[in-house]
């Protein structure tokens, strides 16, 4: 980690001096273990605030849209579901290829943190990487597990922890790529009768509160107005009730469809515990079902599923 | 002060005459619900959403009307509500409703909904043994185990809860129920034990001093530009702090008939205070994540004499990128010192 992080000032400081990026997009050490928040660093003396642990889970790719209008390069770090971020937005025309400068980081897989107070508790913990895997030290004792115990779901199943797009890589430990079913819990509740899946999505999404943060946070959510922000028309209004989440959330998986790289942020965002990403899972499940194999993210000039015409696509109103 | 052993709590809810709210598990957290009979209260810090959208509920219908012949009848929303008694809640947030009231309750203009609500309402505040390491409380002068003016402050001594009636109404709804005794001495000294005790748990601080003053010499402060680059612009923060309380007001009609509501609004949004021809007086992000900073730390102090922050540690939590008002505030008396 430490390796890591000291190459990556040395490389932004370096990138800035060079002329190649008037900033860097990385993670600092944020106020407390569990948090690696994004830090924006404008000059090479700032470098030393970038940090690269098992926290640093925030996609950055999506704040490369308010870069834009800024003058020269922007440097990003960049681990697997970043850099498919990157070209979700370069696919969608969201962000210019030529005020990038891409720096990929082979990612290990991320942290849930509470998976880690569930085993250790909270407030002074301290995580140390071993040959074997992490020594956890917290409150309520000692334990070493492998990082997989502890490991984000949505790292678990990552098809792509090598970044897919970047100038440079650093050199580094990326962990194995997912191979297995990616759909394993979509199917559970396709399994499940009508009613009760009925049953179970008002449950979570009765939960919904409606802040947002699912969309904002999401690389595939780059419109420069959403519809749920529109009061002329008002597609639809701000009470929060059943009827009212489920269109929200229905219409953002739906709009997302084919273009979702499973970075799983919208879940890791929702301060309700909503899993959203089973409904992103089943969503993508549907796309690769009807129109062949296709994963969102891979290739910054991809043809889109759901954005190129073919006239061998199904016709079920046939 | 009384006792109650923890296996008689649901007699005591049985035995309250109105709605009784317990926290529960929820999510992937907890969360205040209706006591059903069943639930058990769960031993929980702080609950995700605070218990303000009980009181302040998240979508609130004001009264609906319809098309009769060439008349439009109104008729009004809320009838005639129960008694609202909130169980276990934590001295952040009951001082947090305390704001509210200062909001919604004072002055020429009260806000009816809210109003009448509240009037109706028990507020059983529950002190918190060890706060998170998010917790910051003490830095705006509360104390983590008991809350001035609640109705009830209770402690949680294992097998049985003592209770200390803080109002008139608490103590006459503590000596009308036989279902206490009289605390021992030496429970007292425990109960005393725990507050003092709990004070010393909570170590994150806030540098609150000279905050207000400091801020508002420093509207135009290029320090928010580069505060508001990191922020996404979700509702997280405002919808989960117990002190936020902007509201939009909505309608819907159909077919000749329709309703007025009002539903949480934020500040984060960009169609906040949007007015009707399009001028926005918060443009972009850097207004809106100061406009947030700056009500609680200055123009709740301007207009009520308090800051609108409790210290619960929420939006620390829960904001997707880690904005932390605790840095936030060591970062701007540091440069306004320059």
């Amino acid at each position: 980690m430490q390796r890591i992080t000291d190459k990556m000032r040395k490389r932004a400081e370096e990138l800035i001096a060079e002329g190649k990026a008037v900033r860097f997009l990385g993670w600092e050490k944020g106020s407390f273990w569990w948090q690696s928040p994004p830090v924006e660093i404008k000059e090479a003396s700032q470098t030393g605030r970038l940090n690269w642990d098992l926290f640093c889970t925030a996609n950055l790719a999506k704040y490369l849209q308010q870069m834009q209008s800024a003058e020269g390069k922007t440097g990003v770090f960049v681990k697997g579901c970043d850099a498919r971020g990157i070209n979700r937005l370069l696919r969608d025309g969201a962000i210019d290829r030529d005020k990038t400068y891409l720096v990929g980081i082979p990612c290990p897989g991320m942290i849930d943190p509470d998976k880690v107070r569930s085993l250790v508790g909270d407030g002074e913990v301290t995580i140390t990487q071993t040959e074997e895997g992490l020594s956890l030290q917290g409150p309520l004792g000692s334990r070493k597990v492998a990082l997989d115990e502890v490991a984000l779901d949505k790292c678990l199943t990552c098809r792509h922890p090598e970044p897919v797009i970047y100038d440079e890589l650093l050199e580094g430990a990326a962990r194995e790529a997912f191979t297995g079913d990616p759909y394993e819990e979509a199917r559970e509740l396709e399994d499940l009768g009508s009613d009760e899946r009925y049953d179970y999505w008002a449950k979570e999404l009765s939960r919904c509160i409606r802040c947002y943060a699912c969309r904002n946070v999401c690389p595939a959510c780059n419109c420069i107005q959403c519809v749920f922000d529109m009061d002329r028309p008002n597609w639809l209004d701000g009470a929060t009730n059943l009827s009212n989440n489920q269109v929200y959330q229905m219409i953002r998986f739906m709009h997302v469809a084919g273009r979702c790289i499973d970075c799983g942020e919208c879940e890791r965002a929702c301060p309700m515990g909503i899993p959203l990403r089973k409904l992103a899972a089943k969503v993508d499940k549907d796309v690769n079902e009807l129109f062949g194999p296709f994963e969102a993210g891979l290739d910054p000039e991809e043809k889109l599923p759901l954005g190129t015409f073919d006239p061998n696509d199904p016709d079920s109103f046939e | 002060m009384k006792a109650i052993s923890k296996t008689a709590l649901p007699d005591l809810f049985a035995a309250l005459k109105g709605r009784v709210y317990v926290p529960v598990r929820e999510g992937k957290g907890f969360g205040f619900a209706p006591w059903d009979g069943e639930i058990w209260p769960a031993d929980y810090q702080n609950t995700i959403v605070p218990p303000k959208q009980i009181l302040f509920p998240q979508t609130e219908d004001l009264y609906s009307f319809r098309m009769e012949g060439e008349d439009i009848a109104i008729d009004p929303a809320s009838g005639p509500e129960e008694p609202i008694f909130i169980f276990g809640l934590r001295p952040c947030d009951h001082k947090g409703i305390e704001l509210l009231d200062l909001v919604f309750r004072q002055g020429p203009y009260l806000d009816a909904p809210y109003s009448k609500r509240r009037d109706n309402t028990f507020l059983m505040v529950l002190g918190c043994k060890e706060g998170l390491p998010t917790c910051f409380c003490t830095s705006f002068g509360l104390e983590p185990a008991f809350a001035p003016g609640a109705d009830w402050n209770m402690w949680d001594l294992g097998e049985v809860l003592l209770i200390e009636p803080g109002t008139a109404k608490g103590k006459e709804l503590l000596d009308g129920l036989e279902l206490f005794r009289e605390a021992t001495e030496e429970e007292v000294s425990q109960a005393k034990k725990l507050r003092d005790e709990a004070r010393e748990t909570i170590t994150l601080q806030a540098p609150v001093e000279g905050i207000t003053e400091g801020l508002q010499e420093n509207f135009e402060h290029p320090l928010w530009e580069e505060v508001a680059r990191k922020c996404l612009e979700c509702g997280a923060c405002t919808y989960l702090c117990p002190t936020c309380h902007c509201y939009d007001l909505q309608s819907t009609s159909v077919l000749g008939q329709g309703k007025r509501f009002r539903c949480w609004d934020s500040c984060m949004y960009c169609n906040y205070t949007l007015m009707a021809g399009g001028h926005n007086p918060r443009p972009t992000k850097r207004e809106r994540v100061r406009n947030r900073f700056l009500h609680k730390l200055q123009y709740f102090p301007e207009n009520h004499g308090e800051f609108g922050c409790v210290g619960c540690g929420r939006c620390l939590q829960n904001c997707p990128v880690h904005m932390d008002i605790t840095r936030f505030m060591a970062q701007a008396k540091d440069v306004m010192a320059k």
